[in-house]
């Protein structure tokens, strides 16, 4: 039986991994890369990604070789799409349970290298980390800084109250 | 703070994960960032149109309360006129909707004028779905205008009397704008024959509609249903027609249809079954009103024919009795998963439900019950029958069926039972209704169900002031203990 056909990846500060191209696939952006360029022994450079994330970016799309790919004009802003994805697999759980600093990272780059069920997981865990905090707990959490004015924080408070009984 | 928040389509992906408005406007206080991704989420459905005038700073607005205390009707008015920028404001929130819904048009007068007075350019672009609950009064027809920009999919809307003119000019705004329509919901008191083929009209203009719900209280439907049998996406119809209606015949069509859900005479639910080709059909809801005409087996021979249904459910008025027997067609539908039927004298017996569990293995829901009480004397399945249909049926999850569950039937059911290997069940939703018991006996027949559902079961019975639903009371808590 003959090997699996693979493909080089380089990260930003300049590591080498070599994966097998389906893997290496789960990412539309390279996908789309392999097929303009066409089979090559050149590395595929990805200078947003760091080795780090992106190996961990490449355990994620290991262990989900074999999934389904998502269609492609799935939106999430479609509530039943949003209602289908709320839960994370017991795996992925585990996988994502890394710091804030490299959480982010991990989604900026399936952001990047277009793997939307990793950008998904990613985003459903900063949303679960936000549900039931008060701003000021999340601009803690995130070191964000409150720029409103009071008078654009009261009227924010006024025009949005009738979302606050639901 | 991390680059990621200074990145508004990724910032709008975390939030499309928050399913709760109040975490939504947490975050809208975050950061003026926050704020204007959560606003995008939050304004997205709208519940009520008065919401949008909470957009304009607080000294612009009164509102009067008029009406019972405990149902006051609102009027808002302005106190100034707000100014272009504040109206701006309120337009970025306009938007941003794509579900809005109307309760009651007559509070608007005051924005209602301001914005014709001034020829405010109020549009709802990203306007999909859009409902009219309450009925439809004079002012719908100044808010028509307002959605010329829309790129409505789903409208609903509420007809109250004769308003040949506020649906002719429906009608025109919409196919004005040639609205990718696949959704639309009439409900009317009436529809004179000018509305009728107003409808008709946007019908045959609208080959887009893949849903369409129909509520008249008059015979006026009747030619729309006949319409919508020429729509080529038609999915799904559900029509509730008036006890008048008199059509024996539609001509074929349907093609694309997947679901039906009537609430119509005999004659005229047994016309629609009859005019639909479509081969994918899965789902089929019936309510009959009067008399069954002619072979009351008719209706079920033409449902039968729908060869891919996985969902029947059936309701019988004051209609004749259909029996087993005549019922009995559908058990060729191989793929049933939920079957219904509700009659007010039908009876089953242990060779009807020996039948349905041979057909019907994948079952997860099962209702066999007459309407009313069923009287006493009536044949009920015995236990050796409910024994075979839990054994053959192992994806039940909710059964409503009477049986005969005196003791004497104990040992016969007890004993094939036994014979099968039952695997451990899902919890199961038994509602008995009055199924005949035995004094003293609640102890045997709780074992005898645990024994022929190996999982949670959770018993509902319908007896009235009678010692019977005592039994059945205690056999519930036997069981909820043994659990």
């Amino acid at each position: 039986m003959s090997a699996a056909p693979q493909v080089t990846l380089e990260s930003s500060d300049g590591e080498k991994f070599k994966v097998d191209k389906e893997v290496a696939e789960r990412s539309v952006l390279i996908k789309n890369m392999i097929e303009d360029v066409g089979e090559s022994d050149n590395p595929i450079p990805l200078p947003n990604v760091n080795a780090s994330v992106l190996k961990k970016v490449l355990e994620y799309c290991e262990h989900h070789r074999g999934d389904p790919l998502p269609a492609a004009d799935a939106d999430p802003s479609n509530d039943d799409n949003r209602k289908r994805a709320t839960e994370i697999s017991d795996w992925d759980q585990k996988f994502i349970q890394v710091d804030q600093e490299m959480l982010f990272e991990i989604i900026l780059a399936a952001n990047y290298m277009d793997i939307k069920p990793l950008l998904d997981v990613g985003c459903k865990t900063v949303a679960n980390m936000i549900k039931g905090k008060t701003p000021e707990e999340i601009r803690k959490l995130f070191n964000i800084v409150n720029d409103f004015t009071p008078e654009e924080e009261a009227q924010i408070k006024k025009e949005n109250e009738w979302a606050e009984d639901r | 703070m991390h680059h990621i928040w200074n990145i508004p389509e990724l910032l709008a992906h975390i939030l499309l994960f928050l399913d709760d408005k109040s975490d939504l406007l947490q975050c809208a206080l975050v950061c003026r960032a926050f704020s204007v991704e959560a606003a995008r989420i939050i304004w997205r459905e709208v519940e009520d149109f008065h919401h949008l005038l909470g957009c304009f700073p607080h000294n612009t607005i009164s509102t009067e309360e008029s009406g019972p205390v405990n149902c006051p009707s609102r009027t808002f008015l302005f106190l100034h006129l707000p100014d272009t920028t504040e109206w701006d404001h309120m337009r970025s929130r306009a938007s941003m909707i794509k579900e809005l819904t109307f309760s009651d048009l007559d509070n608007y007068d005051a924005l209602l004028e301001v914005i014709q007075r001034h020829k405010i350019d109020l549009t709802f672009p990203e306007l999909i779905s859009l409902h009219l609950h309450n009925s439809v009064t004079k002012r719908f027809q100044t808010f028509l205008p307002l959605f010329a920009a829309s790129r409505l999919q789903e409208l609903e809307i509420t007809f109250d009397g004769y308003n040949d003119r506020l649906i002719n000019t429906t009608v025109e705004a919409l196919l004005a704008q040639a609205h990718p329509l696949r959704s639309l919901q009439i409900a009317a008191t009436s529809l004179p024959e000018l509305s009728q083929n107003y409808v008709i009209q946007l019908l045959e203009n609208t080959p887009s509609i893949d849903y369409l719900c129909l509520m008249v209280d008059t015979l006026d439907g009747e030619d729309i249903v006949q319409a919508a049998a020429q729509l080529p996406q038609l999915r799904e119809l559900d029509v509730k027609l008036s006890d008048d209606g008199e059509r024996t015949e539609y001509s074929v069509g349907f093609q694309s249809l997947v679901s039906l859900d009537t609430w119509s005479l005999y004659t005229s639910a047994l016309a629609i079954a009859r005019a639909i080709i479509s081969p994918n059909m899965e789902r089929v809801r019936m309510r009959v009103l009067g008399e069954i005409i002619g072979p009351p087996g008719s209706l079920f021979q033409t449902i039968a024919s729908m060869a891919n249904l996985n969902s029947v459910s059936l309701t019988f008025y004051n209609s004749d009795i259909p029996q087993w027997a005549d019922v009995e067609p559908l058990l060729s539908c191989r793929f049933i998963s939920t079957f219904a039927i509700a009659s007010p004298g039908m009876e089953i017996d242990d060779r009807a439900i020996s039948s349905i569990s041979r057909a019907w293995p994948n079952l997860t829901r099962l209702r066999l019950a007459g309407l009313e009480d069923t009287p006493i004397r009536f044949t009920r399945p015995s236990l050796h029958g409910l024994t075979e249909l839990l054994v053959r049926c192992p994806k039940l999850q909710d059964l409503t069926l009477e049986v005969d569950a005196r003791v004497s039937q104990l040992q016969a059911a007890l004993a094939s039972a036994t014979r099968a290997s039952l695997e451990p069940r899902e919890k199961l939703l038994f509602n008995v209704r009055r199924s005949l018991i035995d004094q003293d006996s609640e102890v045997a027949i709780s074992e005898f169900l645990m024994s022929v559902w190996p999982g949670e079961c959770d018993v509902e019975s319908w007896w009235r002031d009678e010692w019977q639903e005592d039994a059945w009371g205690q056999v519930r808590e036997l069981m909820q203990q043994r659990e």
